[in-house]
């Protein structure tokens, strides 16, 4: 009896989180997946008019801009998995352990861009990388950086990492304040040096916090769109598009097919592409649980 | 304790009275993508203050997005069956997909004698129409072509074409290396908008049409016709010389029109610029468009050989539709048609938009103002020419041909390719 009220009571209280949730989440999440399989241009009321089928994933997959895109989404998140969570790491041990005069200072000027809203931050590094911008002025160059089809997609990817890297340093170094220090102070007695420090204990100790950093990256990276369509448009013609500025190309882009039914077949490859990486790492989290 | 709940509740209920009052009103919502175009602007909003005075209790709700966030508004309204009452259509292909939707109403069906006395032939203008119904309502019209500064030209040792003449590809790329000498751009340019980069195209198309005024542009986005033509191959050729050269900076291919390119001519870093139209006659820079002085010219796009016959771009800017689900349908065609009177005409040239409905105006008037660039501008509308159509209704190959251009300018295409994919895409079968 005791249960059953319980139960009834847990889920009352879930109710609203649920409503949220079917609404926000569920809802639009399905109805966009059943809109992959219907040839909706955005503007008719009726969104389920003409079903096509499986023919808006041909589009996208005879499309060669998908496949660029996609490998940028992969390359943007293999940037903020990879590189932004190393050199966060990196910089949070320098700091934690640096014990230098001004490191609140240098914590709060890594972080400062985390607060800025991106499409500012894509308007200054606009300005910054710019044919008449900030940087050919300084270096005397009249290159153009954003039209690089080699270049601007890692160019993204800097004023990303420029961008977050102050969240991952804030997490790294909770972890870091958390950490048991008494390690570290046996690992002195035993005459370890800093190298064997960091590799052996200070690293192996941050590892939850390091597959948090990841994960949040790879969310994020895979959300990608704001720092996209303000530095580049998806542009020079397409080639630095990410899955989510070339599903707006396909919905909304003035000028563009019109085309919100291939849109939603492209939100239907993100979120399998995020629900694959996610389903790995809880089997690869549990393989290794068990292991240990 | 009461006593402050009472007054609490009070101010709530005057509060709730109040939002109630200042609701029982009619309102007309009126969009357009018109960002930054002055002329448009203050006529509008002559025009709104006119109609509420004629229609009491009702008031006109006007909101300009740009050309690159217009959709993003239009969509999910129109989609969730609550639109604006009055809304701008691009006349290409989302002309076809809003009526297919059934949202415009069917102006020449709908509109009193009067208002089609005063559309004249506007009512069957094509590109507005479908199956002869005429479905969105011209406000401004325009020749769209190159403005220049012509201190800057004379700087740079060239002289001014006549009026109506324009400059040839060469000449174009000789300007823009003088440019490049003095740190500055030959033309700005803004292909993210795709129209920028289609329009251009379809002028250098018909300049090279032999069997003009057959729109065979037309003809060879339906498919019926090949592109491997030198009207086609001309024209990419045309664009690549000028991309390759340099006329415009690298930089530009990730540049919108209506914000950066724009914004970059005002700043003098360009001497010309590409894909302009007198839409934004009323937002050109004052210092160079006084009563006594003109320090701007228009020209037609550049002429791929000396010899090219002279070819313009010319149609309406801003182009109104009717929600049809409207439920303020009367009082937004009424709206609509006052944007349309004779006397509306009036007050769009006053601020220096040249009115869709000409026939409405004396020209010779009209071209007489204090306004130096209108004139031109009304000039260059009656110019002779060749007439180019830049509007069309077939999305796919338009989206395939704006990318190959856009490739062809970073070099990963060749006119060969892009020639062989729209024989392709527009199912040219020989």
């Amino acid at each position: 009896m005791i249960y059953k009220t319980f139960h009834i009571k847990t889920l009352f209280y879930l109710l609203p989180a649920v409503f949220i949730f079917l609404t926000f989440n569920v809802i639009p999440g399905l109805t966009s997946l059943v809109l992959s399989f219907f040839d909706f241009s955005g503007f008719e009321t009726n969104l389920f008019r003409k079903f096509v089928g499986i023919d808006n994933f041909i589009k996208i997959y005879e499309d060669k801009y998908f496949w660029i895109a996609l490998k940028n989404t992969f390359l943007f998140v293999f940037g903020a998995v990879f590189i932004q969570t190393g050199i966060a790491l990196v910089l949070s041990i320098f700091i934690f352990f640096g014990n230098f005069k001004f490191s609140v200072l240098v914590r709060s000027i890594i972080f400062f861009p985390c607060v800025l809203a991106p499409v500012s931050v894509g308007l200054v590094w606009k300005k910054i990388l710019e044919q008449d911008g900030v940087l050919n002025s300084i270096l005397g160059l009249d290159y153009s950086y954003l039209s690089s089809v080699s270049l601007v997609m890692w160019l993204i990817i800097m004023v990303n990492t420029w961008q977050w890297i102050g969240y991952n340093l804030v997490i790294y170094y909770a972890g870091l304040q958390s950490m048991n220090i008494e390690l570290l102070e046996a690992s002195d007695i035993d005459g370890a040096n800093w190298s064997q420090k960091i590799f052996s204990i200070i690293i192996p100790l941050l590892w939850p916090t390091t597959i948090l950093n990841m994960i949040l990256n790879l969310i994020g990276g895979f959300r990608a769109f704001d720092i996209v369509y303000v530095l580049t448009r998806g542009g020079p013609a397409h080639y630095s598009e990410v899955l989510a500025s070339y599903l707006y190309y396909y919905s909304f882009s003035a000028g563009g097919p019109n085309k919100m039914g291939v849109g939603a077949a492209v939100a239907f490859v993100i979120f399998a592409c995020i629900l694959t990486i996610a389903v790995a790492r809880i089997i690869i989290s549990k393989k290794i649980r068990r292991e240990n | 304790m009461v006593k402050n709940i009472f007054k609490f509740s009070l101010a709530l209920l005057v509060s709730a009275f109040v939002s109630i009052s200042a609701k029982a009103e009619t309102v007309i919502t009126v969009v357009d993508w018109q960002s930054g175009v002055g002329g448009i602007t203050n006529a509008y909003a002559d025009f709104i203050k006119e109609f509420e005075a004629a229609n009491p209790g009702v008031k006109v709700e006007y909101t300009q997005y740009t050309v690159s966030t217009y959709n993003e508004f239009l969509k999910p309204a129109l989609s969730s069956g609550k639109g604006p009452d009055i809304f701008a259509v691009y006349p290409g292909p989302d002309l076809d997909e809003v009526m297919n939707a059934g949202h415009l109403v069917n102006i020449t069906k709908e509109a009193d004698d009067e208002w089609k006395g005063w559309l004249g032939n506007n009512i069957n203008i094509p590109e507005l129409s479908r199956n002869g119904n005429l479905y969105l309502a011209p406000q401004d019209a325009f020749t769209e072509e190159i403005w220049v500064y012509n201190d800057m030209i004379e700087d740079l040792g060239f002289e001014l074409p006549a009026f109506g003449d324009s400059y040839t590809v060469d000449e174009w790329v000789a300007i823009g290396n003088a440019a490049k000498e003095k740190g500055l751009d030959g033309l700005m340019f803004g292909p993210v908008e795709a129209w920028c980069v289609f329009d251009g195209f379809a002028n250098f198309v018909n300049q090279g049409n032999q069997n003009y005024p057959e729109d065979s542009l037309g003809m060879a986005l339906d498919g019926k016709i090949s592109w491997d033509q030198p009207m086609f191959r001309d024209a990419l050729n045309a664009y690549k010389t000028l991309n390759d050269n340099g006329v415009w900076r690298k930089d530009s291919l990730s540049m919108d029109y209506q914000v950066q390119a724009w914004g970059k001519w005002l700043e003098r870093e360009g001497v010309g610029i590409y894909c302009n139209g007198d839409w934004f006659i009323s937002s050109a820079p004052a210092d160079y468009n006084t009563p006594d002085s003109l320090g701007i010219t228009m020209m037609s796009y550049p002429k791929l050989s000396s010899d090219s016959p002279m070819t313009y771009n010319k149609a309406t800017g801003t182009n109104l539709g009717i929600n049809a689900n409207s439920p303020n349908k009367d009082l937004a065609m009424e709206f609509v048609k006052l944007t349309n009177s004779p006397n509306a005409s009036m007050t769009f040239a006053s601020y220096g938009q040249i009115p869709a409905n000409l026939a409405q105006v004396d020209m010779d008037a009209l071209a007489a103002s204090p306004n130096l660039l209108f004139n031109d501008g009304i000039k260059m509308l009656a110019t002779e020419g060749r007439n180019t159509n830049i509007y069309y209704s077939q999305a796919e190959p338009m989206k395939h041909l704006y990318d190959g251009i856009m490739e062809m300018f970073l070099g990963v295409t060749s006119v060969d390719d892009i020639v062989e994919k729209m024989n392709d895409v527009t199912g040219y079968s020989g």
